[in-house]
């Protein structure tokens, strides 16, 4: 390969990231989806300065001022205790974002390993990785969060592993399904016979080319764990007050939000935007990364 | 089926085990001597060895015992049974909805593909999937209470008409009794009443049949069978409804069992927003007063009824597909 010389390796990198912004760009709603995640990163993490009442989302009372309608000073107006909603919101942002991350991450860290091990190694280990995760699948969604919550107790903590137990068998499917695939290939056939052990393998070939429908559903189930962890704080298994979660927002005005409308209107605008922007994120990345339609 | 049954009573026993409260505790009352904790312990069998009480415990939800709630000092079973008929009217009529709505939506969106109305159907769809479902029942709520005035906010009918136009209960879904008894008044509020929380369970699960619709319709439509019927001329209605369409249906009807369980979780929230004295709402309260008993009995029946209407599902399938029957 006399071409492959000293330039030509950047060459082909820039080549190859150049092809992968003209996919993106070529893809409005993808797009759309990375504004709105990337303006929801950055609400998050500069929190304190684009709010204008940090304190309200901590634990501020400004009772004189309670229940006004949003105006020029509180944009989203005030709840019951004079909190500001757009400041309580603006953090909201960080707890969800963080809860979100979180459970995606631990469903992975749970999910991934079990599901290649079962797919690459099958027989009675694959049997039994995938009764338990049949078990787990059995539960309507929210449901064994609840039971996890109830039997743990209630805090951001337990919300969070809650889910993460409920959602880990769908990456053992995934990635079971994908290793299934690859693990027939040719180039694992050739590793294998020149005597290539078995988790070089996993981590060189099987890995790499797996993974992609599992990036683009967890990005897709970034959203959903953040109206999942949304659902089971309204419910009360979650962020106690006074901090400032979307659900509990959502909860905690449930007492007035008939005569005043704004308590309760934007945390639910907020989780709303959240999850259009990561399912259009993960929609998009499929675009991309699956050979098929591009 | 039974492996997963199992693998559920595993979970769900696992979970009564790390449970902070102690049964025993509950049992003996309020203050009890040591002894009385002992006495209590040995009745609940909880000085047996943990595989041990796993047998009882499979026993017991067998038999239906699940123990008496902390909230309302009644069975739970019964509990659960006196509720379960309104939920289940609220999940069934959800489902109906969004089927009925759902379905000729996606075909819709399917036929006229990359026009207008498919767009606006997909993005219909988008956001029926993020909606927050509690979110949407409080806005509909909002709606209804400030703006029209007409449906009201909560229960599942009229005081004044169950007082005035009793319901005589024969199934327990108000719909259908008040039918059967042909108690006008009362299946007036029972409809006006059950509008909004079905609407706002629906709203998910349409967007989801429909999108599952449309992208099934669109794979049917560029098979070979499809263009070689247009090619003889047949007409593209018979083509689109009597050929597409049934193939189509096909893994949308796997998706309404998922959707099942899914609004099975959706009544939590729901019924606790429209106050509809359902299974959901009692969860919620349990939830509230930590009436953990209650929480365990909920989630087994919600799971067995899951994997029940999973196994429905996967005979109706074998049903309408004619292959998945030869191939056994």
């Amino acid at each position: 390969m006399i071409l492959l010389k000293e330039g030509t390796r950047d060459v082909r990198g820039r080549a190859l990231v150049s092809y992968y912004l003209f996919l993106i760009r070529r893809n409005k709603l993808l797009m759309l989806g990375m504004a709105i995640v990337g303006m929801l990163l950055i609400v998050a993490a500069f929190a304190p300065w684009i709010a204008p009442f940090p304190g309200d989302a901590t634990g501020d009372m400004n009772v004189l001022v309670k229940l006004t309608p949003p105006g020029p000073e509180y944009y989203f107006g005030t709840d019951n205790i004079g909190r500001d909603i757009f400041s309580r919101v603006v953090f909201g942002t960080r707890k969800s974002l963080l809860v979100g991350i979180g459970i995606v991450l631990i469903a992975l860290f749970i999910g991934v390993p079990l599901g290649l091990v079962a797919g690459y190694f099958g027989g009675k280990l694959d049997e039994l990785i995938m009764r338990i995760s049949d078990g787990f699948l059995a539960f309507p969604p929210l449901l064994l969060p609840i039971a996890i919550g109830g039997a743990l107790g209630t805090s951001m903590k337990v919300n969070m592993v809650a889910i993460a137990l409920a959602w880990w068998p769908w990456y053992v499917r995934l990635l079971r399904a994908q290793v299934l695939i690859t693990r027939e290939q040719l180039y694992v056939t050739a590793a294998k016979s020149i005597g290539v052990k078995d988790h070089t393998i996993i981590v060189r070939h099987i890995i790499s080319n797996s993974i992609s429908p599992v990036i683009v559903q967890a990005s897709l189930d970034l959203g959903y764990a953040i109206l999942a962890s949304a659902s089971l704080s309204f419910i009360g298994i979650g962020a106690k007050p006074p901090v400032a979660e979307w659900g509990l927002m959502i909860n905690e005005a449930r007492a007035y939000f008939l005569d005043f409308w704004w308590t309760t209107t934007f945390p639910g605008i907020a989780i709303f935007v959240s999850v259009i922007g990561f399912n259009l994120l993960g929609d998009g990345l499929r675009d991309i990364l699956d050979p098929k339609v591009r | 089926m039974t492996l997963v049954l199992l693998m559920v009573s595993i979970i769900t026993f696992l979970l009564t085990t790390i449970a902070p409260s102690d049964p025993a505790a509950q049992w003996a009352g309020t203050r009890p001597t040591p002894e009385q904790l002992e006495t209590a312990r040995k009745e609940l069998g909880l000085d047996k060895p943990v595989y041990l009480r796993y047998l009882l415990y499979i026993k017991n939800t067998a038999r239906g015992e699940f123990g008496t709630s902390i909230r309302t000092r009644q069975p739970i079973i019964r509990d659960l049974l006196g509720y379960f008929p309104a939920t289940f009217e609220l999940v069934t009529l959800s489902i109906l909805i969004s089927m009925v709505v759902g379905i000729p939506l996606g075909i819709f969106s399917a036929v006229r593909r990359e026009s207008v109305p498919d767009h606006l159907g997909r993005l219909f769809s988008l956001c029926g999937v993020g909606v927050p479902s509690f979110w949407l029942g409080m806005m509909l709520q909002l709606f209804a209470y400030s703006m029209l005035k007409t449906f009201p906010i909560q229960g599942r009918i009229a005081s004044e008409v169950s007082f005035s136009h009793p319901v005589a209960i024969k199934t327990g879904l108000f719909l259908l009794d008040t039918l059967i008894q042909g108690n006008w008044a009362a299946f007036k509020s029972a409809i006006i009443h059950i509008i909004l929380p079905a609407a706002t369970m629906s709203f998910a699960c349409l967007a989801f049949v429909s999108r599952m619709a449309r992208s099934s319709m669109i794979e049917v439509m560029r098979e070979d069978y499809i263009r070689t019927s247009k090619a003889f001329g047949v007409s593209e209605q018979l083509i689109r409804y009597k050929y597409a369409l049934k193939n189509a249906l096909v893994p949308t009807v796997t998706v309404v069992g998922l959707a099942y369980g899914s609004l099975l979780g959706g009544s939590i929230l729901v019924e606790s927003i429209f106050d509809w004295p359902g299974i959901g709402r009692y969860v919620w309260l349990s939830i509230l007063y930590n009436d953990f008993p209650a929480i365990m009995g909920v989630t087994i029946i919600f799971a067995a009824m899951y994997l029940l209407i999973n196994l429905i599902v996967d005979l109706i399938y074998a049903f309408i597909d004619p292959r998945v029957r030869y191939s056994r």
